[in-house]
C-alpha cells in the first residue's frame, strides 16, 4: 500500500510540478518572452523637433539636427513586465558592460537591465513602495522611498538589502524638518546628497552610516520690494508668517569631480547650480529654463537637462547653451517626449531619456554635426583655443548663426594677434569684454606706430599758439590786420545776422541761464525758428546717437531701432512736456509764455546739443578700461542741461526754487496723466474699430 | 371625460412598454460568429476564381480562392475582451459616426446596433444593399462588386438620406476590420505616411495611440492651421495595406479620398486586433470664432451643416500570395495616371536665394544674398561634373522673398533685372543647365496687393489664416480662392516662360481646401481645378509634396519624403512612394545643406533613389539674421562647394545606373543592409552599419553602397 502510494506520488510528483511550470509562463509565445526592445532604427532624416541653439542677440535660431532618436528601452513584453510611471534613472559604465538602474515607481521595484533591455533583473519587489531617486557607488545601490520615506541601501552584486537610513537623528536636523527622500547621489568619499521633499534648507549630507554632516546648497529667497519692505518693518513673528521661504531643491547630480549639482524646478533664476565643494554656488547656465527636472553631466563636464515640456537642453561645462531639442507631440511620434523625468549620458556620446509617461527611456544619438560640436567644445573648455580653431570653423560652416563658435574663434584669432579679425568676431558674439580686449589691443598698436606723428602734432600745436602770442605781444602790428578782419567778420555775421547772434545765445544759455532767459523774454535773444532748427537738431542726435556711437557704449543697432519710432517718441515726449508745462504754469501763476517756453527748453539742453555728436564719436576710441571717462562726461552732459532746464523754468515763469521743484513735478504727473488718457482712447478706439470692421466684414462676404 | 383620457394614455403606455423592448430585441443576435455566420440569409456569388459569400442581415463577408479566405470581419477568439458593441463593428459592413443635434454629442455605433435594416439586391457579380439605420433615420445604398481579385464597395451620395430632424451623418466606417488579425501576427500593415511606413505586426507595440492621418492633409477651410517644420507628413497617397505571409490586401480610396482619413492599430491599442480602414468624412466638427480675425480667441464648437457631397468607392485588391510593399506598390502603380517623363541623368537641383529683407532703422531693407551673375559662375563650375543640373531661383520678387506672394514680379533689379535673368537664362540653356522660378500662387501675404475677392473664405467666413514656422522663422498668410490662382498663374508663368524657364510650385500640389465664399469651392473642386491649372501653363511643372491627383502633371517631386513621420506606431519607414513613382518621376530630396546629419543622409538618397538637393546663397548665411529667411542657417556655396561635388557624384555613381528605370523589389539583406532590384536588373545595396557586408561575395563597405548585376 505504502509502495503503491509512493509510486503514486513519484507519478503525480513531475506532473503537478509541469502544470506549475507551465502555469507560470507568461502569456505570449515562447518565442516573443524575451524582451523587446524596440529596433526603430530608422537610418532617416526626419525627426519629429527642430534642433536649436544659442544665436544673435540671445536669440534661439535653427540649427542641424544634433540628436536622433536610435531605439527605446521599454521592456514592454519581458518576462518582469513593461514600467509603470518610471521616476528615475542611471547608467552605469564599467568593464566594457553598460547597465541601466531604472526606479519603476509605479510598480515599486528597480529595474536592473542593459541598453538592449536584456538580462533584465527587478531589485527591492516587496520591499520598496515607491522608489523615486537612485544613486551608485562601488557597492551599493541606493533607492529613495518616497512612499516609505527611507533610503534603501542594496548590495551591487546579489542586490540584497543591505540597510535602510531613517531619518538622521542628529538635533541639528532640526525635529519638524520633513524627511521624504526622493532624490539622492554619493560621492566617491561616501557622503550622501540627498534632496528631501519639502526640506528648504537645501541638500542633507550624510554620511554612508545615515549621520547628518550638514545641509548644502540651499537656495535663496527671491529679493522684491515687497520682501525687503517686510524685512525692514516687521517683527520676528510676522516675518515667519508673511516671508517666503526659499525653494527646496528638486533634484541633484554629481559629475566626475565629485561637483555636485542641484535643480530647482520652477525658480525663477539658477535652476541649475554647480556647487562646490563647500556648497556654494559657482556657475549656473547662462539661460534659464524653469521646469527643469532633471540633469546629467557627461565626461566634458557638459551639463544635459530635461524640462517637463518634454525638452532636452545642452550647455557646455560654462553654461553656454549648446542645443535644446524635443518638445511634447501630442502625436506620439518616436523622438518626441511627453513627460521626461532623468537623463543619462553615455561615455560614446549617446544619451538616454527616460520618459514617465511613454514608460520607457529614449536613447538619442549624436549626429556629425553634433560630435564636432562636442569636440570643438573640449577644446575651447581647456582654453586651447588654436588647437580647437579649426573645428569650430568647421562648425560654422555648418551654421554661419552659432555664436559660440565665434566667441571661440575670437578667442584663438586673440591668441594669435589677429585683433581686426577677433574684434569682429567678439562682435559676432556679442562678447563686449572680448571686443573691448581687441580693440585695446588694436589702438595700442595703432598709438605705438603713430605716437610719434601725434605727439609732434601736438607740439606743432603748442609751438604755433605760443609763437603767435609771443608775436601779438612783441609787435601787436604785425597781426592786427588778421584781428580786425576777425572782429569784423564777428560783428558783420555773428551779431548782426540773426542766425548766428542767435545761434551764439546759446552759450549764455550754458553760462548764465537765468539771464539768457531774461534776454529771450525781454530783448528777442532767441527767435521760435532758431529754437525750431535746435529741435530738429536734438532729433538728428538721436538717430546718429545710434548710428555713432561705439559698439561698447551703444545698445542699439541700425536694425533693432525703428528710426520713425525714435523720431516720433522724441518729438511728441519733448513738445508734450513743453506743452505740459505750460500748462501747469499757467494755472500756477508762471508767466511764460508757450513761445518762451519752447524757446527756453530747447536752448536749455545746448549741452547735450553741443556734447552729445562729440561724445558718440569718441566713444569709438575708448574700451571698457575707460569707460569712467564716458560715464564722466555723460553724467557733466546730462546734469549740466538738467540743470540750465531747471534754471530756465525758473526764471521763465520766475518761481522760487520751491515753486520750480513743484512745478517740475506737476508737470511730469500731467505728462503721465495724458499718456494714460491716450493709452485708454487707443484702446477704445482700437474696440470700436474692431466692432465696425467685424460687422462691416459680415455685411459684406 | 378624465377617467376615459387617462385609460387612453394607460393603454398607449402599455403598448409602448411592450414595443420598446420588441424593437431593441429585433437587432440581430448573432450566433456561431467565431466560425463564419449563420446560414440562414446567406448569398453566395463566384466571379472567376473568388467566392463570395454574404451575411444578407449585416453584410458581413468572406471572399475565398482556393485555399484563402479573406474575411471582412472574423473573430478569432471570445476571450478577445470585445463587448457587444465592439463585436457588431467587427462583423459588420458599416460603422457609422453620427451627431445628434437636439444635444450636440457625436456617437457611432455599427450597423445592427443602430437598428439597421439592409434589403439586400443579388447581382451577377455582387450585391446592392439599401441600409436603413432605423435608429438614426440615415439610409444609403452599399454596392459591393467582385472582379477578379477586388472588391468595390460603392456608395453614391445620392443614395445617401438623412431623414431624421437632428440625427446628422458624420463619418462611415465601411468594413473596418477587413483582413484584420489577431494579437501578435507575421504581417505588416502599410501606411502612406511620407515616403510611406510599415507596422510589424509580430512586435509589440509600446505606442497607445493609432495612426491616424487625413488623405491629402487637412482641409484649412474647415480647420485651423498652424504649419511647422516639425509637422507630420501628408498622407499623399489615397490607400493603405495588409499583408501577410499567405496573402494580403490593398485598400484604396477610389473616389471621395479627399474626404477619407487612414487609421492603422496594432493589437493592444484599443483592442487585440490588428485593423486598418478608411473613415469616410461627410461632416466635421469646427471651431467657430465669434469675431471675424478670431483674435480676441472667443470661440465656440459647430458642426458642418451641409454634408460632403462625393460618391464614395473603396476598393480592396487581394493578393493571394505572400505580400511585401514591392507588391502593393506595383499593383497601386498600375491604377495611377502618371505623366511620363524621361530620366536620362542624375540630377541636383539647387535653389538659390536671391534676396530677401529686414528691418532698418527706416523701413525694410532688402539684403541681396545672390546676383545672376554668380549663378551663371556656379552653374559654370557645377556643369563640368553634372549633365543634368537644375538651377531655382526664389526669393527674386522685389523687395525679396518676404511679403510678396501670391506677386512674382516685378523683379528685384538688386539681384538682377530684367536684362540680367534674360542674359543667365541664355547662358544657362546653352550649359544645357535648366532654369526654373520657385512660386507659390496659394499664399497671399497680408502686405501683398491682391484683391480680397480673390482670398478663399473658410467655414466661418474669414480669411483662411495660415501660419507657418518653416524653420525658425514665422509667417502669417492667407490662402487664394482657385481663380485667384488662376489668374496670378496666368500672368505670372507667361512671365516666367519668357525667360525660357520653368516652374517649382509651392503648396499648390500640397495643400488642398475649400472655400465658402467669395468663390465656393469644395475639395473636390479644388483637386480638379488645381490639376486644370498646372495642366493650362503647358509647361513643366516641379511640385513640392504633391499629392496622388498632381502626378498626372508632375514633372519632377521636389522635397520628396526620406522616412514617415516616426509615429511610435510604426516600425520602419519603407520607400513606397519612391517606388510608385521611380521612373517616371525624378524626385529631389529636401535642401541637404539644412538636413545634413551625416553620412546616412547621402545614404538614404541613394536608398530611396531620390536626387540631391540644395538651397545656396553667394553670401553667407549670417547675413540672413533678422530676415524671415534667418531659418536658412548655412547656405553659402562657397562653403558647400566641395560637398554638393562630393555628395552629387557618390549619389550619381550609383543611381546613374538605374537612372530611369523602375525599383522591382526591396528587402532587407541583413540589418541595416538594404538591397533594391531595379527593372533594368541592376542591383543596389546599401549598407548603412558600420561594418563590412558581403553580399554575393562583394564587400559593401560599411557606409556606403554598390551596385550588381546579379545576387
Amino acid at each position: 500500500m505504502k509502495r503503491n502510494f509512493k509510486t503514486l506520488l513519484l507519478i503525480i510528483a513531475p506532473i503537478l510540478v509541469l502544470l506549475f511550470t507551465l502555469s507560470a509562463v507568461p502569456y505570449f509565445p515562447q518565442s516573443l518572452a524575451i524582451a523587446e526592445t524596440s529596433s526603430n532604427i530608422d537610418y532617416s532624416a526626419t525627426v519629429p523637433y527642430e534642433t536649436m541653439t544659442a544665436g544673435p542677440e540671445g536669440s534661439l535660431v535653427t540649427t542641424q539636427t544634433a540628436f536622433m532618436p536610435e531605439s527605446s528601452l521599454s521592456l514592454t513584453g519581458s518576462v518582469i513586465g513593461g514600467l509603470s510611471s518610471p521616476e528615475d534613472m542611471l547608467v552605469e559604465e564599467k568593464d566594457g558592460k553598460t547597465t541601466v538602474y531604472i526606479a519603476d515607481t509605479g510598480n515599486g521595484r528597480v529595474v536592473v537591465t542593459d541598453l538592449n533591455g536584456a538580462n533584465a533583473v527587478e531589485v527591492g519587489k516587496d520591499i520598496l513602495k515607491q522608489p523615486t531617486g537612485l544613486a551608485l557607488n562601488d557597492d551599493y545601490l541606493f533607492v529613495c522611498d518616497k512612499g516609505n520615506k527611507l533610503i534603501y541601501l542594496f548590495d551591487k552584486t546579489d542586490y540584497s538589502l543591505v540597510k535602510e537610513l531613517d531619518k538622521p537623528t542628529n538635533p541639528l536636523v532640526g525635529a519638524n524638518t520633513p524627511y521624504t527622500p526622493t532624490k539622492m547621489t554619493v560621492d566617491s568619499r561616501g557622503n550622501l546628497f540627498v534632496v528631501s521633499e519639502g526640506c528648504v534648507s537645501g541638500l542633507m549630507q550624510m554620511n554612508i552610516d545615515g549621520e547628518f554632516i550638514g545641509y548644502v546648497g540651499a537656495n535663496e529667497t527671491n529679493k522684491t520690494l515687497v520682501s525687503i519692505l517686510q524685512n525692514l518693518f516687521f517683527s520676528e513673528a510676522q516675518k515667519n508668517t508673511f516671508l517666503a521661504t526659499p525653494r527646496s531643491p528638486t533634484n541633484v547630480a554629481i559629475d566626475g569631480r565629485g561637483l555636485v549639482y542641484t535643480v530647482t524646478n520652477n525658480a525663477v533664476s539658477n535652476t541649475i547650480k554647480k556647487l562646490n565643494t563647500l556648497g556654494n554656488s559657482i556657475m549656473s547656465p547662462n539661460v534659464n529654463y524653469l521646469a527643469t527636472t532633471a540633469v546629467c553631466i557627461d565626461n566634458s563636464e557638459n551639463i544635459y537637462s530635461i524640462q517637463t515640456d518634454g525638452y532636452v537642453t545642452i550647455f557646455d561645462s560654462e553654461g553656454n547653451l549648446l542645443f535644446r531639442f524635443g518638445g511634447s507631440d501630442s502625436l506620439e511620434r518616436f523622438g518626441s517626449l511627453s513627460s521626461p523625468v532623468a537623463v543619462s549620458a553615455l561615455s560614446d556620446g549617446r544619451i538616454l531619456v527616460l520618459d514617465s509617461k511613454y514608460a520607457m527611456a529614449i536613447i538619442y544619438s549624436r549626429t556629425e554635426f553634433a560630435s564636432l560640436v562636442f569636440s570643438a567644445v573640449d577644446y575651447y573648455k581647456d582654453g586651447r583655443y588654436i588647437d580647437g580653431e579649426e573645428l569650430w570653423q568647421e562648425v560654422l560652416r555648418h551654421n554661419s548663426s552659432f555664436i559660440l563658435s565665434y566667441k571661440a574663434l575670437a578667442r584663438a584669432n586673440m591668441k594669435k594677434n589677429n585683433y581686426g579679425l577677433a574684434l569682429q568676431q567678439f562682435k559676432y558674439a556679442e562678447d563686449r569684454e572680448g571686443y573691448s580686449d581687441a580693440f585695446w589691443e588694436i589702438r595700442n598698436e595703432w598709438l605705438e606706430n603713430n605716437l610719434l606723428w601725434v605727439f609732434c602734432v601736438i607740439i606743432a600745436i603748442i609751438v604755433i599758439v605760443v609763437v603767435l602770442k609771443f608775436i601779438d605781444k612783441k609787435k601787436p602790428a604785425l597781426l592786427a590786420p588778421v584781428k580786425t578782419g576777425l572782429s569784423k567778420v564777428n560783428d558783420v555775421h555773428v551779431k548782426h545776422v540773426y542766425p548766428f547772434r542767435e545761434i551764439k545765445h546759446m552759450g549764455r544759455f550754458c553760462k548764465a541761464t537765468q539771464d539768457a532767459v531774461y534776454e529771450v523774454k525781454y530783448h528777442n535773444a532767441a527767435s521760435i525758428w532758431t529754437a525750431g532748427v535746435l529741435f530738429l537738431w536734438f532729433i538728428i542726435l538721436q538717430i546718429l546717437s545710434v548710428v555713432i556711437t561705439g559698439y561698447l557704449f551703444n545698445s542699439s543697432t541700425v536694425y533693432n531701432t525703428n528710426g520713425w519710432n525714435v523720431v516720433l517718441t522724441t518729438t511728441g515726449v519733448l513738445l508734450l512736456l513743453i506743452l505740459c508745462n505750460y500748462f501747469v504754469s499757467t494755472v500756477t501763476d508762471g508767466e511764460g509764455k508757450l513761445k518762451y517756453c519752447f524757446i527756453s527748453f530747447i536752448y536749455a539742453l545746448t549741452p547735450y546739443l553741443i556734447m552729445a555728436l562729440p561724445l558718440a564719436i569718441l566713444s569709438n576710441a575708448l574700451t571698457f578700461n575707460e569707460s569712467f571717462v564716458y560715464t564722466f562726461l555723460q553724467i557733466v552732459m546730462y546734469g549740466w542741461s538738467a540743470i540750465c532746464v531747471f534754471r530756465a523754468i525758473m526764471e521763465l515763469h520766475d518761481y522760487s526754487i520751491g515753486k520750480t521743484i513743484k512745478n517740475i513735478i506737476l508737470t511730469v504727473f500731467a505728462f503721465a496723466m495724458v499718456l494714460l488718457f491716450f493709452v485708454v482712447l487707443r484702446m477704445l478706439f482700437a474696440q470700436i474699430f474692431g466692432y465696425f470692421g467685424a460687422i462691416f466684414a459680415e455685411v459684406i462676404r | 371625460m378624465a377617467k376615459r383620457v387617462v385609460k387612453i394614455l394607460g393603454v398607449i403606455l402599455a403598448i409602448a412598454l411592450l414595443t420598446v423592448p420588441t424593437v431593441f430585441a429585433a437587432t440581430p443576435v448573432f450566433t456561431d460568429v467565431i466560425q463564419g455566420r449563420s446560414d440562414e440569409g446567406m448569398f453566395s456569388v463566384t466571379v472567376g476564381d473568388y467566392v463570395m459569400n454574404v451575411d444578407k442581415s449585416n453584410l458581413n463577408m468572406s471572399v475565398t480562392k482556393g485555399d484563402k479566405t479573406w474575411y471582412s470581419g472574423k473573430r478569432f477568439s471570445e476571450e478577445d475582451g470585445l463587448n457587444n458593441s465592439w463585436v457588431a463593428k467587427l462583423t459588420d459592413a458599416i460603422t457609422v459616426g453620427y451627431r445628434d443635434l437636439s444635444t450636440n454629442i457625436s456617437s457611432e455605433g455599427a450597423l445592427s446596433r443602430l437598428g439597421g435594416t439592409v434589403k439586400f439586391t443579388e447581382k451577377a457579380d455582387g450585391f446592392d444593399a439599401k441600409v436603413t439605420l432605423g435608429r438614426i433615420g440615415i439610409v444609403l445604398t452599399m454596392q459591393v462588386r467582385l472582379s477578379n481579385g477586388k472588391i468595390t464597395v460603392t456608395v453614391p451620395n445620392d443614395s445617401i438620406k438623412e431623414n431624421s430632424e437632428t440625427v446628422r451623418l458624420q463619418y462611415l466606417n465601411i468594413y473596418p476590420f477587413f483582413d484584420s488579425s489577431y494579437s501578435l501576427t507575421d504581417g505588416k500593415i502599410f501606411v502612406p505616411d511620407g515616403s510611406g511606413a510599415v507596422i510589424d505586426l509580430s512586435k509589440k507595440t509600446s505606442a497607445k495611440q493609432a495612426y491616424s492621418a487625413r488623405v491629402y492633409g487637412d482641409d484649412y477651410g474647415i480647420s485651423f492651421s498652424r504649419l511647422s517644420s516639425t509637422s507630420p507628413q501628408t498622407a499623399t497617397l489615397p490607400m493603405f495595406a495588409l499583408m501577410y505571409n499567405d496573402h494580403g490586401t490593398m485598400v484604396t480610396a477610389d473616389s471621395g479620398a479627399e474626404y477619407s482619413s487612414i487609421n492603422a492599430y496594432a493589437s493592444s491599442i484599443t483592442t487585440q486586433y490588428n485593423m486598418a480602414y478608411f473613415t469616410w468624412i461627410y461632416r466635421e466638427i469646427y471651431v467657430k470664432y465669434y469675431e471675424s480675425s478670431g483674435s480676441d480667441g472667443r470661440s465656440y464648437v459647430d458642426f458642418q451643416a451641409d454634408r460632403n457631397n462625393f460618391d464614395l468607392v473603396q476598393t480592396m485588391t487581394l493578393f493571394d500570395d505572400e505580400t511585401d510593399i514591392a507588391d502593393i506598390a506595383k499593383a497601386y502603380r498600375s491604377t495611377l495616371e502618371m505623366k511620363s517623363n524621361d530620366i536620362n541623368d542624375v540630377g541636383l537641383k539647387i535653389k538659390f536665394l536671391m534676396a530677401d529683407n529686414k528691418q532698418g532703422m527706416f523701413g525694410r531693407e532688402v539684403v541681396v544674398m545672390t546676383t545672376t551673375d554668380y549663378i551663371q559662375s556656379v552653374a559654370r563650375e557645377i556643369s563640368e561634373y553634372c549633365n543634368n543640373l537644375n538651377v531655382s531661383v526664389w526669393g527674386y520678387t522685389r523687395g525679396g522673398l518676404d511679403g510678396s506672394y501670391p506677386n512674382h514680379f516685378p523683379l528685384e533689379n538688386k539681384a538682377g533685372n530684367k536684362r540680367a535673368y534674360s542674359n543667365m537664362s541664355n547662358v544657362l540653356s546653352e550649359m544645357g543647365v535648366k532654369l526654373s522660378f520657385t512660386t507659390d500662387f496659394m499664399r497671399a501675404y497680408e502686405d501683398a496687393s491682391v484683391r480680397e475677392s480673390n482670398l478663399a473664405l473658410n467655414i466661418s467666413t474669414q480669411f483662411i489664416n495660415v501660419t507657418d514656422k518653416m524653420s525658425g522663422s514665422l509667417s502669417k498668410y492667407n490662402l487664394l480662392t482657385l481663380d485667384g490662382i488662376a489668374s496670378q498663374v496666368k500672368g505670372d508663368v507667361a512671365t516666367i516662360k519668357n525667360y525660357n524657364a520653368t516652374v517649382d510650385y509651392q503648396s499648390l500640389g500640397s495643400m488642398l481646401y475649400s472655400s465658402y465664399k467669395n468663390q465656393v469651392f469644395s475639395r473636390t473642386d479644388a483637386m480638379q481645378k488645381l490639376v486644370e491649372i498646372v495642366k493650362s501653363t503647358e509647361t513643366e511643372a516641379n511640385l513640392y509634396n504633391p499629392n496622388a491627383y498632381m502626378f498626372s502633371v508632375l514633372s519632377s517631386y521636389l522635397d520628396a519624403p526620406l522616412s514617415s513621420s516616426g509615429y511610435m506606431v510604426e516600425t520602419e519607414s519603407v520607400p513606397m512612394l519612391q517606388m510608385i513613382l521611380s521612373g517616371k518621376v525624378p524626385m529631389y530630396s529636401p535642401a541637404i545643406n539644412l538636413n545634413y546629419t551625416g553620412r546616412k543622409t547621402v545614404l538614404r538618397l541613394i536608398d530611396y533613389n531620390v536626387y540631391p538637393s540644395f538651397t545656396l546663397t553667394e553670401q553667407d548665411a549670417i547675413d540672413l539674421y533678422g530676415t524671415n529667411s534667418s531659418g536658412l542657417f548655412t547656405s553659402s556655396y562657397s562653403i558647400w562647394k566641395n560637398s554638393v561635388r562630393e555628395i552629387y557624384n557618390e549619389v550619381n555613381g550609383v543611381l546613374s545606373k538605374v537612372a530611369g528605370a523602375t525599383m522591382q523589389d526591396r528587402f532587407v539583406y541583413a540589418n541595416g543592409v538594404y538591397v533594391t532590384q531595379y527593372s533594368n536588373g541592376v542591383y543596389v545595396i546599401v549598407n548603412y552599419t558600420d561594418a563590412d557586408v558581403s553580399v554575393s561575395g562583394n564587400t559593401v563597405p560599411a557606409q556606403s553602397a554598390i551596385t550588381l548585376t546579379n545576387i
